[in-house]
């Protein structure tokens, strides 16, 4: 079946089979290897995208589902302003990450920021907890989401 | 600037996997896998084979049929016999997964099921076994003022971390590139040489990051890396294989379990006078890494006191679960949890030989209405798990149980008094004892169940066994006219603080611009035979020997001519004499300590165990970054917690039920309880090993917590609700 969508900014138009995962399509069709392929069972959250700005676990995600969607991709977000907010707001915190976890990581960062420009205790952790992963320190992860939302709202601000 | 796109990078998704390696020619590979615990292949019926799909059977693997490891090795394929589910069988390829699923459906396998292996008791085939015996430990237990019998368990763990087992081969001409995620890139070359019968010199390992080590995999992706190579040598084409996360769950190691009977006699002044201890460890299916594993526990089972008389049987059975690994700690973090819990049996076993003493002494002098006697048995004390700590540790003088003389005394004493400050034990283990005797008394519901635990313990880097394809390590420096330096180590550090620290140290020592010095991992098999990056070890040999090399070629850049090349290997000392075989001398070459402070809070509805908060004082030398190390630290105590707490794994019998991870919990952000750390630098010029060094010390003192706050003496972990419940029911 033909699935159009709108990629990281662009119209997109591919062949699937009817069985196939969002995740398999962006992934091998589409050469967007910065999501991981993970536990295929939505369980541990590193394969999420943005569809129509909701995180979603592209796993679980039939592709076609994705018809006249708008899917952004860490290849994608990562062209953007907000990617520069969280790149910096992590680096100054010194957030450590594995390879794996990290785009994950971003992306879902990204989605909470967009809801709660200035995040609550509650809403972190909930982010935090949305990718499992041993790797990560959660207290500095938490500085890093708290700097990365001021860089966030200082830019918004700023306009 | 290079750091910085380094973390752009990782962050982007730009940073492979071998598992995003592709091409148009490459072909996917599966792995058929037994579905019986133990059994004999007694058929394999394989349809016709389609022209671009690729089979491969035990007997067509024209090199040996086995990985191996020091020590130890494990079938490639299963030949006749499968040993645990999950177990290899056949490898198959092909271009289109979907005609290859359909292919792998129609096979089929008959087996004959045999009885699964015997549980240990009955057991007399031990793959590894070990006795070590240090004065008379059976007359010091038949003297004991005091005997002492406990047994403690440990369980197994799963490593549930990314990225997948994966590996993707491809030939270009004589030449095998192998990309695998593996910490063991000579390994790999070794093992697929052996496997495919192809030269070493043509095989070629790109690593790839490994996500956070956690020790499990060690020897894991030269499997991985092995079947791969078989079917791109068959198909003469690039191969990929990823392994799912149900088969990663099923068949990959797991932490060893072990279970430890302890015999502790003391004297009247609550000295440790005699330990006699046996201790059994499941290997899985196969030996590997098993001796190594082995000889950590015995070492660190006998803890770190002063004992004149010690007795350690240490043994290892096979049975039929997947093979076992090494995981974090290598052995001391099951040894830890049992020596260190002992140790608070023990003197809370004397607290209540002191307490009756002591009511007996009053009743004595009310019977004789002896005010003096009646004062002076008032004011008698008890000792408690921290004094009896202090009046047992390890000085210098004392010896291991290997033998060995301690040149220096351990800083356990510092870190020990440095932890009761910070923790305010003293006052809240007596305050949760005394709580819990008067609800016991007065038959009253308790407002809150608290309890207190310690416990101390060490981290050895390096490996004990004096294998060269184990603790061999090298590292190569170049500096060509240009003046740029490439640094040549047998892998690159995961950890972007250290990698990037690396840099610096070189730019320090020869004045070198940072964007001038490349550090890279041996793609060209110039460091033929090195050992796993595990164990501290980019820390206590790569790091050093990294800055020998640069400390030699500034001595010579102006003095010979340019390019200059300098290659530096690991040498064991030689005034550290430590014999493998016979278990004697000075085993470790360099300890971290470390100190542990667990207080937790019984949740009365859901019977779980909170903690309320840890503290941890740490002597790891010199720490290079607090922000590195506190990040460490921080993941490590939330892997000890999910260990002693939650983390189950589903076996019954040999087999394990779900092999899902969503079933598999591991503690997340709401169960991180608060948590001091302090670093402890007695050392401030050195950096030693930081790895493992909470494993190895939370468990024990999170057991003491739970059991002072249940009134029930718990011996093994994890503590599960349910048992807590029942704790707290028999009360």
């Amino acid at each position: 079946m033909n699935i159009t969508f709108n990629l990281n900014g662009k119209e997109v138009s591919v062949d699937s089979r009817p069985d196939k995962r969002l995740s398999a399509l962006l992934r091998d069709d589409l050469n967007l290897k910065g999501l991981r392929k993970g536990c295929s069972n939505g369980h541990c959250g590193n394969c999420v995208v943005l569809m129509d700005d909701q995180l979603v676990s592209s796993c679980i995600i039939p592709a076609f589902a994705a018809r006249h969607k708008n899917i952004i991709t860490i290849e994608g977000f990562s062209q953007t302003k907000e990617f520069s907010d969280i790149l910096t707001g992590f680096k100054e915190a010194g957030v450590h990450l594995c390879t794996y976890c990290a785009p994950a990581r971003v992306l879902s960062t990204a989605y909470m920021l967009r809801k709660h420009i200035v995040p609550t205790v509650d809403q972190i952790n909930d982010n935090i907890s949305s990718v499992q992963c041993r790797c990560s320190s959660f207290s500095l992860l938490k500085q890093g989401i708290i700097q990365a939302s001021l860089q966030y709202s200082k830019r918004k601000t700023n306009g | 600037m290079i750091e910085m796109k380094r973390f752009k990078d990782k962050l982007a998704g730009r940073v492979r996997f071998p598992e995003d390696i592709s091409s148009k020619r490459t072909i996917t590979a599966k792995v058929i896998r037994s579905t019986v615990t133990h059994g004999l292949i007694k058929n394999i019926a394989i349809p016709e084979i389609p022209e671009n799909i690729e089979v491969i059977r035990a007997e067509d693997i024209k090199g040996t049929n086995k990985i191996t490891v020091p020590g130890g090795s494990l079938p490639l394929l299963a030949d006749g016999k499968v040993m645990y589910k999950g177990e290899a069988i056949l490898l198959v390829a092909g271009p289109d997964e979907m005609e290859l699923a359909e292919f792998i459906s129609n096979i089929t396998i008959e087996y004959e099921k045999l009885e699964e292996l015997e549980e240990p008791g009955q057991r007399k085939d031990f793959v590894s076994e070990r006795l070590i015996v240090k004065g008379d430990p059976e007359g010091a237990v038949k003297q004991g003022w005091q005997v002492f019998h406990s047994q403690l368990e440990t369980p197994s763990q799963e490593h549930l971390s990314t990225p997948l087992l994966s590996a993707y081969v491809r030939i270009d001409g004589q030449k095998i590139i192998i990309s695998s995620s593996t910490q063991w890139p000579s390994n790999v070359i070794q093992n697929v040489a052996a496997v495919t019968g192809i030269a070493k010199k043509n095989i070629t390992v790109k690593t790839n990051p490994a996500g956070k080590s956690l020790d499990s995999k060690i020897w894991m992706p030269t499997i991985v890396a092995a079947y791969a190579t078989l079917l791109s040598v068959k198909s003469k084409k690039p191969v990929r294989l990823i392994y799912s996360a149900h088969e990663d769950f099923l068949c990959s190691p797991k932490r060893i379990p072990a279970s430890f009977q302890y015999k502790a006699a003391i004297d009247e002044s609550g000295k440790l006078t005699g330990l006699i201890i046996s201790i059994l460890i499941d290997t899985g299916s196969s030996k590997m890494l098993t001796d190594e594993i082995l000889d950590r526990i015995c070492m660190g089972a006998a803890g770190i006191y002063q004992c004149r008389n010690i007795k350690v049987t240490g043994k290892a059975y096979t049975s039929n679960k997947a093979p076992m690994g090494a995981f974090s700690g290598f052995g001391l973090s099951q040894a830890f949890f049992a020596s260190e819990r002992m140790a608070t049996i023990i003197s809370e076993r004397l607290i209540k030989i002191q307490k009756n003493e002591i009511a007996r002494l009053i009743d004595e002098a009310i019977g004789l209405g002896d005010e003096t006697k009646l004062k002076s048995a008032r004011s008698r004390t008890t000792t408690d798990p921290a004094i009896w700590r202090k009046n047992n540790f390890l000085i210098r003088g004392n010896t291991y149980l290997s033998g060995g003389k301690l040149k220096k005394t351990p800083p356990s004493n510092i870190l020990l008094d440095k932890l009761l400050k910070k923790s305010d034990f003293t006052r809240k283990y007596a305050a949760y004892s005394n709580a819990l005797q008067n609800n016991d008394r007065f038959r009253s519901k308790p407002t809150g169940r608290r309890g207190i635990g310690i416990s101390t313990s060490y981290m050895g880097s390096n490996f004990l066994r004096r294998d060269r394809g184990l603790f061999s390590s090298s590292v190569i420096s170049k500096l060509d006219k240009e003046g740029k330096l490439t640094i040549i180590t047998p892998t690159l550090p995961n950890n972007f603080v250290l990698f990037k620290l690396w840099k610096q140290i070189v730019s320090e020592i020869l004045s070198i611009e940072e964007d001038k010095i490349e550090i890279v991992s041996d793609e060209e098999n110039r460091i033929p035979l090195s050992g796993p990056t595990t164990l501290s070890r980019n820390i206590t040999i790569t790091m050093r020997l990294l800055i020998q090399c640069c400390e030699h070629i500034k001595k010579k850049r102006f003095r010979d001519p340019l390019p200059l090349e300098v290659k530096k290997t690991f040498k064991f000392s030689a005034s550290r004499k430590w014999d493998t075989d016979s278990y004697s001398g000075l085993p470790f070459t360099e300890l971290s300590w470390g100190a542990c402070a667990v207080e937790v809070e019984i949740n009365e509805k859901t019977f779980m165990p909170k903690i309320r908060k840890v503290w941890l004082v740490l002597d790891c030398g010199f720490v290079l970054n607090r922000n590195s190390a506190h990040a460490e630290v921080e993941s490590e105590i939330m892997q000890a917690i999910g260990w002693c707490s939650v983390e189950d794994l589903p076996f019954k019998g040999n087999s394990i039920t779900s092999a899902d991870i969503s079933t598999y919990v591991i503690p997340g952000i709401y169960e991180q309880p608060e948590i001091s750390i302090d670093f402890l630098e007695s050392n401030n010029k050195t950096a030693k090993g930081l790895g493992s060094l909470v494993l190895n010390s939370l468990p024990a003192a999170y057991c003491s917590a739970v059991s002072q706050a249940t009134g029930f003496e718990f011996t093994s972990i994890p503590i599960l609700p349910n048992q807590v419940f029942s704790a707290l029911e028999d009360k």
